[in-house]
């Protein structure tokens, strides 16, 4: 087994079993308080775009839980099998899930901006959403992709997974 | 543009503002200038900077507070644009392409901001090329962000969530020695587990995929014949 297989293993169980759902419990107490209070007309732009990001990072989530992390672990697992090496792209799969970070974090800062704009009562729940998006989500992923970025260019793994990717491609 | 009473002297040349603005690329000699062309008003909370259709008399450059630029939807609802804070400009794109405002500046807090003389500001711009230089790349930075607000404000729709799934796959699990099919063999359930809709949409949605040329249905098994269109599909700009 690869020496980054813990560290892999610990930032997977961070994020996909502490940190998603930590955020999926604050998106259903934004859910419930908003049936119970609805925000009038002229704010329902801020709950248009929760839905929006509450979609994005349902898919962000199902992702990385069900194919991204899986599939990094076993790169590492399979260090003394390379025929059970799997055929992943992590460059590829970077780049997609780094984009719906990016329109997360876009989300994120229209609710903000609209929030504070419509001087939506401090109360709300919503607050605690956007803050835990704007320091735990940064940071933990921030720290998953200089990670990746670390197992890319310094994990024997790694490489032997993008070489044969090249090689496939050469071919 | 509704005037305010409260008038109050402000000097470019000591406004701390004006150092994070367009205007700290102005050399010392024109600051002088600059501040004999310009006036400052206080505006209270909630008062109106500038209307939607007004007519630009000026640059406003904003030394404190916050002010909410916003439009109405079709529907009449108010939209926010963005907030401007100390160190920002405003309607200067109605200045510059000769245009009336295309949306409403409303005081969210106490604000204090000066208003540049529009024939002095356009004459300065065209004369300064520093401050031309930084104009530009005021209104290039505006453009890119509206941009990416677009991408992030338009909703994926469920075919590019589907064309978005097939490219995960296509990372996740690589291509068969053919270099088309992909190497695994999802069930339609489980597609549409991922792309966040039903498994007749998902049915659907393949098959259309498969019209459109992008995809080739072989069975159980999915091969990827277009892929610069299936990532333009996806909508994803990297």
């Amino acid at each position: 087994m690869c020496a980054h297989s813990s560290s892999g293993a610990e930032i997977t169980e961070k994020i996909g079993e502490k940190l998603y759902p930590f955020i999926g419990t604050l998106i259903q107490e934004v859910l419930d308080y908003n049936s119970l209070k609805p925000l009038p007309d002229e704010r329902s732009g801020i709950i248009n775009r929760f839905y929006l990001l509450k979609s994005e990072f349902d898919s962000l989530s199902n992702y990385e839980i069900k194919l991204v992390f899986p599939s990094v672990l076993k790169v590492f697992n399979s260090k003394d099998n390379p025929e059970a090496k799997p055929s992943i792209n992590i460059i590829e799969l970077q780049s997609l899930t780094q984009k719906k970070e990016k329109i997360i974090a876009e989300l994120v800062q229209q609710i903000e901006e609209e929030a504070v704009a419509n001087s939506l009562e401090k109360s709300h729940p919503i607050y605690q959403l956007i803050f835990v998006f704007q320091t735990s989500f940064i940071q933990e992923k921030k720290q998953w992709n200089t990670m990746l970025n670390g197992w890319n260019l310094g994990c024997a793994c790694f490489m032997a997974a993008q070489s044969s990717k090249e090689i496939l491609h050469h071919h | 543009m509704k005037a305010s009473n409260n008038i109050y002297e402000h000097n470019c040349a000591t406004c701390n503002s004006r150092l994070h603005s367009v205007f700290s690329v102005v050399s010392s000699d024109h600051i002088q200038d600059l501040n004999e062309h310009k006036s400052c008003s206080i505006y209270k909370k909630g008062q109106i900077i500038f209307s939607e259709n007004g007519l630009p008399m000026g640059l406003f450059c904003v030394n404190s507070g916050k002010i909410k630029l916003s439009t109405s939807g079709p529907d009449g609802k108010e939209q926010i644009l963005r907030l401007v804070k100390g160190g920002d400009i405003l309607g200067y794109r109605a200045l510059i392409s000769n245009d009336r405002y295309h949306c409403n500046a409303v005081a969210l807090e106490d604000c204090s901001i000066c208003i540049v003389d529009k024939a002095y500001f356009l004459k300065l711009a065209m004369e300064n090329q520093q401050l031309c230089t930084a104009l530009f790349k005021k209104i290039s930075d505006d453009l890119k962000k509206a941009e990416e607000h677009i991408v992030s404000l338009s909703q994926k729709n469920v075919r590019e969530r589907m064309a978005e799934a097939l490219l995960f796959f296509k990372a996740t699990y690589g291509y068969e020695p053919d270099e088309k099919t992909l190497a695994v063999q999802l069930s339609r359930e489980e597609i549409a587990d991922f792309v966040g809709t039903s498994t007749e949409s998902a049915i659907r949605l393949l098959s259309e995929f498969n019209n459109d040329k992008i995809i080739e249905l072989v069975g159980k098994k999915i091969k990827i014949i277009n892929p610069e269109k299936l990532t333009k599909t996806a909508n994803l700009l990297y």
